[in-house]
């Protein structure tokens, strides 16, 4: 049953138009209900690869069975990547069941370093790996003692007439021991500093055994499957052939991927983030206290509403940052940082809030659907912390304040960047690589462009099953946030110049604030601009008062918004009616496996 | 890039924007030393460079200071770039 996508499920490399069917619904189809324990990545076997910390190596045979390996792999290569939103979309049907699972599975989109800028014969080698000899790989960019400071690292490529010596050890690596191919960076030039580290990819059946060793599992909070082990390297001779890219390009390549692999994490979030609410709206259904049932005490049904608001907006900060790649990549250093601060922490402090709902069941490892919750929620919290952390990505915005108050985007185009990011029903342009730059030259457009949507939604007529109390809320918050916006462009245009790691506590509040903006501007945006595939309360828009409301409060210190407190019953109602139908907590109501 | 015609123009107005941004007297830099001696790290490096290029006028690339890692290389490098620049400069008037 290897690699399987057939013709007829209109996914064909061949084809570059939407797919007739989005994999997220092939793989929701193909795996079912996670309630039900004979499932691949049921929450049974959640359970017991958690409980047992074992590695979920069947579960990750049958996801390659299943074909969904073919989606990190570009259509030219053989296999069926076509747009970071629809990987985004896969990852969170594989995350909402289980996350040490989809975690160790997406390591495959660490190969996007090879698309990027491998040669050709690396990507035909790396093609090959991953669609015929089920190949995955990890990252050995960390170590011990460096942790996200790379430069600083003491592994060391030494060049020779027979390629590199290599010595040092990286830990800890998610995948490290059970993987076939390695991407290592190294200093190969202890002088050249950003220009002293190269990026190489190995192939460990290649290597001499004798020279690398792996360092042992180590036990973590959550993931507890997972293969975060080492890997040491002691005069391991590595091929010429293995290096990425040109010597002295490895940070370059590694802030570039990090650029890639960074938003995509948002989806694990949201995987996690639709079951964390899932199983307490199933708890808070079924359980009686008071004479009432749970669901129904006001303080309970506002956190589930909260909850929902929540994930409508981190699904349009994400569907909008993956769509970005295509559109305006030149602009990803900005929606990538913004992105990976914004949705893990937003989702994490969303589950926080869900656990006074879940009690003491929320604390329990075998209760209430094989103890779900307190699984998903220390699984899930590695997210804000791995492939940079909440605080790398504050700070990769903060140095970019003066650069983006400067708006050096024409404003010409910005309909029609807009209507590629964010009109969710638009096909996305083949992602070119080479446009991706360290620092964006050319703004936001989600902010800089944010005036095009107000117009939009000021002149929108009512339609779609808008309300027009809703409409008049909605344009009264479109418009405090275009006043935030540009309340907030005065002070990044006046942020001074900090060097190092030595900015002041406050610009970080501002990079928060900005994530904020950009978020608010997101749902907005996706809003005005998307009209087909969207569920009917989304596209009624009665959810956006009160996602303006809670990023108002959250990010932007204001508590009590102008345009008055719409009622969240209607929000919880609309909770049950999609879980009742079996659809995940989205834009889209994606159908769930039955 | 007026008033920027030689290699020397360019080094004393990169000591000079270098000195104002990294808060450091101006005698106190070395024209010889790497950035990285400043507390200048790879991204700071690469925000410096759009603040020059916005100074300057025209695009560099994000790695310059990476490339040319003391003030005289990249005084020299950005001087190779000036007639280019100039010209840039001319048609975009």
């Amino acid at each position: 049953m290897k690699a399987i996508l057939p013709d007829s499920s209109g996914l064909s490399p061949s084809n570059t138009s939407a797919p007739s069917v989005p994999p997220a619904e092939l793989a929701e189809a193909r795996l079912g209900d996670p309630l039900n324990p004979n499932r691949t990545m049921s929450f049974a076997y959640a359970r017991h690869i958690d409980e047992s910390e074992s590695f979920p190596s069947d579960a990750i045979h049958a996801l390659y069975d299943h074909g969904f390996h073919r989606y990190f792999v570009p259509t030219e290569l053989g296999g069926s990547f076509r747009s970071f939103a629809e990987l985004g979309e896969l990852i969170r049907v594989l995350s909402r069941r289980d996350l040490t699972c989809a975690v160790a599975f997406s390591t495959l989109f660490w190969s996007f370093l090879t698309w990027m800028e491998g040669s050709d014969e690396q990507k035909s080698f790396l093609a090959d790996f991953i669609l015929r000899q089920e190949g995955a790989m990890c990252l050995a960019y960390s170590e011990k003692d460096h942790g996200s400071d790379l430069l600083a690292g003491d592994t060391v490529a030494k060049s020779g007439p027979d390629g590199f010596r290599v010595s040092g050890e990286k830990w800890p690596i998610n995948r490290a021991t059970i993987s076939g191919v390695c991407y290592l960076l190294a200093t190969t030039n202890a002088s050249a500093g950003p220009r002293g580290l190269s990026l190489f990819m190995l192939d460990k059946s290649r290597l001499d055994k004798a020279h690398f060793s792996n360092l042992p599992k180590a036990p973590t909070h959550g993931l507890r499957g997972s293969d975060v082990s080492g890997i040491r390297f002691h005069d391991c001779l590595i091929p010429a052939d293995a290096i990425v890219g040109r010597t002295g390009m490895g940070l370059e390549i590694a802030l570039k991927g990090f650029q890639v692999t960074r938003a995509l994490c948002a989806a694990f979030s949201l995987g996690a983030g639709d079951t964390a609410l899932r199983t307490t709206l199933h708890f808070a259904s079924n359980r009686k206290l008071y004479h009432e049932r749970v669901v129904d005490i006001p303080h309970c049904a506002a956190t589930l509403s909260d909850a929902f608001i929540d994930l409508l907006i981190c699904d349009c900060v994400t569907a909008s940052g993956l769509r970005a790649f295509h559109a305006v990549p030149e602009q990803m250093s900005v929606w990538s940082a913004a992105v990976k601060y914004f949705v893990p922490t937003a989702i994490e402090s969303m589950m926080q809030r869900l656990s006074v709902v879940m009690g003491a069941r929320g604390y329990m490892r075998d209760e209430h659907e094989c103890g779900t919750f307190q699984r998903v929620l220390r699984d899930a919290s590695i997210v804000s912390i791995f492939d940079g952390s909440t605080v790398v990505n504050l700070h990769a915005l903060v140095l970019q304040f003066r650069q983006l108050a400067r708006r050096r985007s024409g404003h010409a185009d910005h309909e029609s960047k807009l209507g590629r990011i964010f009109n969710l029903d638009a096909s996305v342009e083949a992602f070119d690589p080479g446009r991706l730059s360290l620092a964006s030259r050319h703004g936001n457009e989600a902010l800089d462009g944010f005036g095009s949507t107000l117009r939009v939604i000021k002149s929108r007529e009512l339609a779609h099953g808008v309300r027009e109390q809703d409409l008049e809320r909605i344009v009264a918050f479109a418009e405090q946030l275009a006043l935030e916006i540009e309340k907030h462009q005065l002070q990044f245009a006046s942020a001074e110049f900090e060097t190092g790691h030595l900015q002041p506590a406050k610009a970080f509040e501002t990079a928060r604030k900005y994530c904020g903006l950009h978020a608010a501007a997101s749902c907005l945006h996706t809003w005005a601009r998307t009209d087909r595939h969207v569920s009917s309360f989304f596209s009624s828009g009665r959810w956006l008062p009160l996602a303006g409301e809670r990023i108002f409060r959250n990010y932007l210190g204001r508590p009590e918004p102008e345009w008055g407190n719409p009622s969240s019953l209607e929000a919880v109602e609309e909770l049950k009616r999609l879980d009742q139908e079996g659809r995940m907590f989205s834009i889209a109501g994606l159908r769930l496996g039955s | 890039m007026n008033g920027l015609q030689t290699e020397q123009a360019l080094r004393e107005w990169l000591m000079e924007h270098l000195s104002k941004a990294l808060k450091t007297e101006r005698g106190r830099l070395d024209a010889d030393a790497p950035f990285a001696r400043y507390g200048l790290n790879s991204l700071d490096a690469v925000t410096l460079v759009m603040d020059l290029e916005n100074e300057l006028g025209i695009d560099l690339p994000p790695t310059l200071l990476w490339d040319q890692p003391t003030i005289n290389k990249c005084a020299a490098h950005l001087a190779t770039l000036r007639t280019e620049a100039a010209v840039q400069l001319d048609a975009r008037r």
